[in-house]
């Protein structure tokens, strides 16, 4: 491959999952109406790819260099459920899709993308089968990314402030950091969005407030932090970008034992809205950012830049009991017609920084929370059963995946 | 590990790192405010430390260094 097809435009806004401890693989599964038919499937893969450009790449590090560039590797539809990895065991490419029975299983590698980032490619991969396995007549338009965000003229417009002395004091949450077991959770769409009109709140902030009063009982403890990602697109002035694009909010509540959610919903409603407006989260993305950017610049192995990165995040406050990212429908464009061939929607990430990491979708009336816990102790579907339905929200299902 | 030796690499992490002649630093230096260092000046220390002396510093540990005393006291307790 010649080293002019060589760009680092869309690296800058992945470098922070070089910092992780662990590769942060994701995965989507989505169960369509009827068994999955995997050489349909590889038809509709390919033909997606060749009108999406942006993620028929590989990564290619060089000393302390990295690059995208084009994979010119067959792009496999490869049989099963067990998730590969990424991208040691995909032909190099970030993303992965599978198949078993009824279900589609998209895994990806958050550094080239988030999850805004992946619908549009999903939602076409799906569409393109629809029109082979069903008939539909889907049109297969190019999917173009934004171009990168102008980290540099971010940090000048926003300075970063300096952590001071009680910055590097305070207390911050201590992480339950075991052996991650998922729980699945699945509530009516409509009972929660009752909840919160009654209660004048977000659907989010009512959503939030019910797993803070699930987990004070659960993790034992009265203060509850938690922390939330707000989608930053548009106040960046970048709409379509299909890179990391987010910024990230923490908050605590304080619960005790007759605590409702009327109770604390109203607060953190108020501080939820404060954090999205557009110029508050510009702000924080500038602010996270720019420590990503410093980490980056850091003339050290990359061994040191990582361990920085985490003691970094963990003064910061980013640490947190759970992380709640909503999603909503992870189709884009989520047309009535998609949808029909879609039974159900599963999205798993790994948490880093939190206890656990719960991840609601919302599809077809119904929204799913899946969770990846690494706290130790048993119980946590009960929990948010009992919660749930203490405040009279619908639950189909809470259920343990992982004995 | 004598406490001179720890002394000693901390000193020449310092330097490394953040450009500090080790003749402008006590044990009673405070690492903010007499070294001037920033928190990703002290972390990158940190980091440093974690390598030279091939252990794991839990990050609850970080509120505690406060001066170059502080560092010195940790290691000479916990570094083998």
């Amino acid at each position: 491959m010649e080293q002019a097809q060589r760009s680092a435009e869309y690296i800058f806004q992945g470098t922070m999952y070089f910092f992780r401890r662990e590769k942060i693989l994701c995965r989507y599964q989505f169960a369509l109406k009827d068994a999955v038919d995997p050489a349909l499937l590889q038809r509709a893969l390919d033909a997606a790819l060749s009108a999406a450009p942006y993620y028929r790449v590989q990564l290619v590090q060089e000393k302390r260099e990295a690059f995208l560039e084009p994979n010119p590797n067959p792009c496999l539809v490869y049989a099963g459920s067990a998730q590969r990895s990424i991208p040691e065991e995909t032909n190099g490419y970030l993303f992965s899709v599978s198949c078993e029975g009824d279900t589609v299983y998209f895994d990806w590698y958050h550094f080239l993308m988030d999850g805004r980032g992946v619908s549009p490619f999903l939602t076409r991969i799906l569409e393109l089968y629809c029109n082979l396995r069903y008939g539909t007549a889907f049109a297969n338009t190019p999917i173009v990314s934004s171009p990168a965000y102008d980290i540099e003229a971010m940090m000048a417009k926003y300075p970063a402030t300096e952590a001071s002395e009680s910055t590097l004091q305070r207390d911050v949450v201590q992480t339950w950091e075991c052996k991650m077991r998922r729980t699945r959770v699945r509530l009516t769409k409509q009972s929660l969005v009752d909840k919160a009109v009654a209660n004048g709140v977000k659907p989010f902030t009512a959503l939030a407030g019910l797993l803070c009063l699930a987990l004070r009982g659960y993790l034992g403890k009265d203060d509850i932090q938690y922390s939330y990602s707000a989608d930053t697109r548009k106040a960046a002035g970048v709409p379509d970008a299909l890179y990391n694009c987010v910024c990230s909010f923490q908050h605590s509540v304080k619960l005790g034992d007759g605590t409702r959610l009327a109770d604390i919903a109203p607060e953190m409603d108020a501080a939820v809205r404060r954090t999205l407006q557009p110029e508050a989260m510009l702000r924080q993305m500038a602010q996270q950012m720019s420590w990503v950017y410093k980490v980056d610049q850091q003339k050290a192995p990359l061994r040191i830049k990582q361990r920085v990165f985490q003691m970094g995040e963990y003064i910061s406050g980013v640490p947190a009991d759970f992380w709640l990212s909503y999603l909503g429908n992870p189709l884009l464009p989520a047309t009535p017609e998609i949808q029909t061939y879609t039974k159900d929607f599963n999205v798993w990430v790994p948490p880093d920084g939190g206890s656990m990491g719960v991840e609601a979708s919302s599809l077809n009336g119904v929204i799913t929370l899946c969770i990846e816990n690494k706290a130790e102790m048993s119980g946590l579907a009960a929990s948010l059963r009992t919660a749930f339905a203490k405040e009279g929200i619908a639950v189909l299902e809470a259920v343990e995946l992982d004995t | 590990m004598e406490r001179a030796e720890i002394i000693s690499q901390i000193l020449a992490i310092l330097e490394d790192v953040a450009e500090v002649s080790p003749e402008d630093v006590s044990e009673s230096s405070v690492l903010m405010d007499d070294l001037d260092l920033s928190s990703m000046e002290i972390l990158t220390i940190v980091a440093d430390l974690e390598e030279t002396f091939g252990l794991r510093i839990p990050e609850k540990e970080l509120r505690n260094f406060v001066t170059m005393g502080d560092l010195v006291d940790y290691l000479a307790a916990n570094a083998g």
